[in-house]
C-alpha cells in the first residue's frame, strides 16, 4: 500500500498526489513512469514521474480525470492509499547540455515534461517552454513550467488566455529567431508528428514522448508497440523517449484509434456472456 | 479399459461462467483409477516425468487411501503438485503402458487428488528463519517457486524477488482461472512462505534494485527465473491494426483485474468471429475465454491436428466448447479494410508430401492455396522471448541465437560469476514441468556440494 500525504486540485479535473514510495522515489529519473493501480484488483494505468525526492521517499504524479481509472485516483483523499505502485519504468529521458533547447507539450503532456524541464535547466541549457491547452481552465502547471524554464509561450486553441492557436504554430516562429539545438515535444500524435516535420529539415534533434496505450509497462504484453524505423517497438521498455524524426506517426495514429473506437463506442454486451461476473478470489490477499 | 469419469462442468453451462471446468475425480473414483495401476516392475511413465516423480508409488498410497502419504511421495520430488496435477501437459501419460491398450492410467488428475485431498492442515503456522547462505530468485514463475522451495529445503535463506504486484508468473497472469484457480496459487505461495521463503513483489531486478546491490546485500547466488517476458514482435505484417491483441495482454486484462476485465468485455464487444493464431495452450486459453464472452472462435496453425501439444482431455473439453480448429493453415499476414481494422489472416494451406521420395514425409504448402480467413479480430499467442534488458542490466550474461540465457547444460550456470538461470529464460521451448526440471538441476548440484552457496 502507498499512502497519500498530499492531494492538490490544479485545475478543472486535473491532480495532483503525493504518495510515499521509497525504492521508486530513491530510483526515478526524469522521463520514466510508474504503473499506477488506485484500488486493489481494478484498472491500472501509466502515470509520468513529475517528481521525486529520495529523502522524503515520496513521488509525485499530476493527471487529469479523464475515465475510470484516472476518476477513481482522483477521488482518493489524503491518508487513503493507492494499492499498487510499479515501477519506475521506462528508459529515462536524454538530458544533456545541447545549448537552447525547445520543450513543448499540450494538455497532461505538460505534466510529463515538466520533470523534463527541470533537468535540461540543470543542465545549463537554456530551456524554451512552449505549452497549450484548449482553453485557460484546462492549462496545466503554468507556474511550475514558468519556474523550470528560462521562457514560457503559452497558446489557448480558443484564445481565451494569452496566444490563440496551438504551439506548433510557437515553435516555427522559435525556430526561426533563436538557434535551437534539441526539441522536445510530448503531445497528442498530430502535434509531435507537426513538430518533427518542422524541425526535420532543419536537422534539429528532436525526441518525443510515445503516448501509446500501454498495459503491462514491462515488455510483457505488446500493448504499446510502436513503429521505429520500419522496426517494432515497446514503448514501455525501449522508450517512452524516441527520435521524432524516426517514428512512424501514421502507424501510430491507427494504434491509437483502433483503442478510441473500441473502448468508447461500445455499451455494455447484453449478450449471456455480458452478464456473466467474473469472480476473482482472494487474489489480492498476498 | 476406460478412465472413470471425472467431475466436469456441463458444457452448456461452462462456456457461461469462467470457473474452474474440471474438479478432477470423487474419492470412490481416484481410488478405482489407482487401482487400475498394474505397479510396473519397470515403470516407464516414471522415466517420462521430467520430475521423475515416483508415479506407481504415489499411485499405491493412493490405493490405500493414504492421501497424505501419497501428496507426501509426490511432494519429494515436486513442490507444485497442484499446478502440475492441473496444467501439466503429462508425458508421464503419454508413455504408460495402458495406453497401448486403451486408456493410459490419468496421473495428472490422481496427481491433482492427491494434492487438493492430502493437504495436511498442520497448525504449525511459523514461519522457520533459515540461515544457510542468502540466495536471490528472479521471477516467481513455476522455475522461480521451484528452486525457492527445493533451496530452503536445504536451509537456504531464499528471497523471490517478482515485478509484478503478484506471484505465479505466468500461473497467475497467463493460465486463466478455468484451468489454474487463483486460489490455488494463493494456497501454494502461503506453503512456500512457510517453508522459510521470502517474497518481495513490485521488484524488478535491473530497475528497482540493481545486481550490485544484491551482491552488497551479500546474496551469494542469483538464480534467473525470469520466463519469456518480451513480446515477440515483427512475427506477422499488420499487427497494428485494430483488432489485433497479443495473447499476453488479452490474458492479463482478463486475469488480473476486474475492472480492466470489463473493459476488454466492452473493447470486444464489436468483435464477432476471432481467429487466434497458435498451437499450444497459451492459443487454447485464449480461445477458450473468447467462448466465454460469446464469440466464434477459430484456432489457426500451421501443425497438423495430431500435434497439437496440448494434453488430450484440454483439446477434447476446447472441442466440446465449440472451438474450431483450422489445422494445417499457416498464417502469413493481417488484412485490414480502409479503417484500419483486421478483417482477415491471410493464409496458406499445409499438407503432408514426400517431396524427394524418400519417405519423410512433411508439411509443406499447398500450391495456390492461399486464402483469406474472415475474421474481425485476431489474437497472435506465438511463442515469446526473454525480456533483453536483461543483457544489459547483467554484465557478463550471453545470450544464445535465439536470444535465450545460455547456461551450462548441467549446472544451470551462466558465464556470470554466480549467476544461474532457470525455466524458460534458458530456453523458449518448455513447458511447466521441464522448467521444474531444470529449476532442481541447480539443487541437484547443490546437494552434491558441486555448487557451494
Ligand atoms: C508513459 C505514459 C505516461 C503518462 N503520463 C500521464 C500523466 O502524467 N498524466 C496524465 O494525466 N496522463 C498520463 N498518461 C495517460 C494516462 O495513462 C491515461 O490518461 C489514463 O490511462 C486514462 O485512463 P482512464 O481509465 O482514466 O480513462 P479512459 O477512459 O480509459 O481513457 C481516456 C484516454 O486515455 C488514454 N488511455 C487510456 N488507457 C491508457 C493506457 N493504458 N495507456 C495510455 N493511455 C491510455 C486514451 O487516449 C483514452 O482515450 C500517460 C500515458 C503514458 C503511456
Ligand atoms: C496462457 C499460457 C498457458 C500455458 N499453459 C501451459 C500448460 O497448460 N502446460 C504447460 O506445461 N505449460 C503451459 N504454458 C507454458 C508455461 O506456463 C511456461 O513454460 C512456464 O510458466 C515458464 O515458467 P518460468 O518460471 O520460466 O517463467 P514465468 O512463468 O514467465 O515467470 C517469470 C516471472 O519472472 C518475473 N520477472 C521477469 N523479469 C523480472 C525481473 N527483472 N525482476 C523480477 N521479476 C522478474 C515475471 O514477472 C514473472 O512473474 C502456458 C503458457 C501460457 C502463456
Ligand atoms: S509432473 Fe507431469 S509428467 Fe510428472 S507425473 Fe505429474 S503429470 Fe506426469
Ligand atoms: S506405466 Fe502406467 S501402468 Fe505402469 S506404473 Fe506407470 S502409470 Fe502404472
Ligand atoms: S505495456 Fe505491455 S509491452 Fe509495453
Amino acid at each position: 500500500m502507498f499512502p497519500i500525504i498530499n492531494k492538490q486540485l490544479l485545475a478543472k479535473d486535473v491532480k495532483r498526489l503525493d504518495i510515499v514510495a521509497e525504492t521508486i522515489a530513491a530510483k526515478a529519473q526524469p522521463g520514466q513512469f510508474v504503473i499506477v493501480m488506485p484500488e486493489r484488483g481494478g484498472d491500472w494505468i501509466p502515470l509520468s514521474i513529475v517528481e521525486s525526492d529520495p529523502l522524503r521517499g515520496t513521488v509525485s504524479f499530476i493527471f487529469q480525470e479523464k475515465g475510470p481509472a484516472t476518476r477513481l485516483l482522483g477521488s482518493l483523499s489524503i491518508q487513503e492509499s493507492v494499492s499498487v505502485v510499479m515501477g519506475p519504468l521506462g528508459k529515462p529521458a536524454t538530458i544533456k547540455n545541447a545549448g537552447t533547447v525547445v520543450c513543448m507539450a499540450s494538455g497532461t503532456g505538460i505534466a510529463s515534461i515538466l520533470p523534463i524541464c527541470r533537468a535540461m535547466k540543470k543542465k545549463e541549457n537554456k530551456v524554451i517552454g512552449l505549452i497549450g491547452a484548449a482553453q485557460k481552465k484546462s492549462l496545466l502547471l503554468e507556474t511550475q513550467m514558468r519556474l523550470a524554464c528560462h521562457s514560457l509561450m503559452i497558446t489557448t486553441e480558443d484564445g481565451s488566455y494569452e496566444r490563440k492557436g496551438n504551439i506548433v504554430e510557437l515553435l516555427k516562429e522559435v525556430l526561426d529567431k533563436e538557434r535551437v539545438k534539441l526539441v522536445y515535444v510530448i503531445g497528442n500524435a498530430q502535434t509531435m508528428e507537426e513538430a518533427c516535420q518542422l524541425t526535420r529539415p532543419r536537422k534539429i534533434e528532436t525526441l518525443i514522448q510515445a503516448n501509446t496505450i500501454m498495459y503491462c509497462g514491462s515488455g510483457l504484453c505488446g500493448s504499446c508497440r510502436l513503429e521505429v524505423q520500419s522496426k517494432s517497438v515497446l514503448s514501455c521498455v525501449e522508450g517512452p523517449e524516441f527520435n521524432g524524426h524516426k517514428v512512424d506517426f501514421e502507424k501510430l495514429k491507427i494504434r491509437l484509434q483502433a483503442h478510441e473506437r473500441t473502448g468508447k463506442n461500445s455499451g455494455p454486451d447484453n449478450n449471456a456472456a455480458g452478464v456473466m461476473k467474473k469472480i476473482i478470489s482472494g487474489f489480492w490477499d498476498n | 479399459m476406460l478412465q472413470p469419469p471425472q467431475k466436469i462442468q456441463s458444457k452448456e453451462k461452462r462456456v457461461r461462467n469462467f470457473r474452474e471446468v474440471c474438479q478432477g475425480f470423487s474419492r470412490k473414483n481416484a481410488v478405482s483409477e489407482a487401482r487400475r495401476c498394474p505397479q510396473c516392475s519397470d515403470p516407464v511413465c516414471m522415466t517420462a516425468c521430467p520430475l521423475k516423480i515416483d508415479i506407481p508409488g504415489f499411485i499405491r498410497l493412493l490405493r490405500e487411501g493414504d492421501f497424505p502419504a501419497s501428496l507426501q511421495k509426490i511432494k519429494e520430488q515436486n513442490p507444485l503438485p497442484d499446478v502440475c496435477g492441473r496444467v501439466c501437459r503429462a508425458p508421464c501419460e503419454q508413455a504408460c503402458v495402458l495406453k497401448k491398450e486403451g486408456d493410459p492410467i490419468a496421473i495428472r488428475t490422481l496427481e491433482r487428488f492427491a494434492a487438493d485431498h492430502g493437504r495436511s492442515f498442520s497448525v504449525l503456522k511459523r514461519k522457520p528463519r533459515l540461515h544457510g547462505a542468502k540466495v536471490a530468485v528472479v521471477g516467481s514463475g513455476p522455475s522461480g517457486l521451484t528452486v525457492a522451495s527445493c533451496l530452503a529445503r536445504q536451509k537456504m535463506n531464499v528471497t523471490v524477488f517478482e515485478s509484478f504486484p503478484f506471484l505465479g508468473g505466468i500461473l497467475r497472469y497467463g493460465i486463466p482461472e478455468l484451468r489454474m484457480p487463483q486460489k490455488v496459487l494463493d494456497t501454494l505461495t502461503d506453503d512456500i512462505e512457510m517453508e522459510g521463503v521470502d517474497f518481495k513483489t513490485l521488484t524488478r531486478i535491473g530497475r528497482s534494485l540493481s545486481i550490485e546491490e544484491l551482491w552488497s546485500q551479500e546474496y551469494k547466488a542469483v538464480i534467473l527465473a525470469t520466463g519469456t517476458g518480451g513480446a515477440a514482435l515483427n512475427q506477422i505484417p499488420g499487427h497494428d491494426l485494430g483488432g489485433v491483441f497479443f495473447a499476453e495482454e488479452f490474458l492479463m486484462k482478463m486475469n488480473v483485474a476486474e475492472t480492466s476485465y470489463s473493459r476488454i468485455q466492452a473493447d470486444f464487444h464489436r468483435y464477432k468471429r476471432i481467429a487466434v493464431l497458435g498451437a499450444g495452450h497459451k492459443a487454447l486459453d485464449c480461445a477458450r475465454l473468447c467462448r466465454r464472452l460469446g464469440k466464434d472462435v477459430t484456432l489457426v496453425f500451421p501443425l497438423s491436428e495430431d500435434d497439437l501439444p496440448i494434453h488430450p482431455q484440454e483439446r477434447r473439453l476446447a472441442l466440446e466448447e465449440g472451438i474450431e480448429f483450422a489445422a494445417r493453415t499457416r498464417p502469413l499476414d493481417l488484412i485490414g479494410d480502409e479503417t484500419h481494422f483486421v478483417q482477415g489472416v491471410q493464409c496458406d494451406r499445409l499438407d503432408y508430401a514426400d517431396p524427394k521420395a524418400d519417405g519423410h514425409w512433411q508439411l509443406m504448402v499447398v500450391p495456390d492455396s492461399a486464402f483469406i480467413f474472415a475474421a474481425d479480430a485476431v489474437i497472435i499467442a506465438s511463442a515469446h522471448k526473454p525480456d533483453m534488458s536483461l543483457y544489459d542490466v547483467i554484465p557478463g550474461l550471453t545470450s544464445t541465437r535465439e536470444g535465450y540465457v545460455w547456461v551450462e547444460e548441467l549446472s544451470m550456470k551462466t558465464p556470470a560469476a554466480n549467476v544461474f538461470a532457470v525455466g524458460d529464460v534458458t530456453c523458449g521451448q518448455f513447458d511447466i514441468v521441464q522448467t521444474m526440471a531444470s529449476a532442481k538441476k541447480i539443487v541437484e548440484y547443490v546437494e552434491r556440494g558441486l555448487i557451494r552457496l
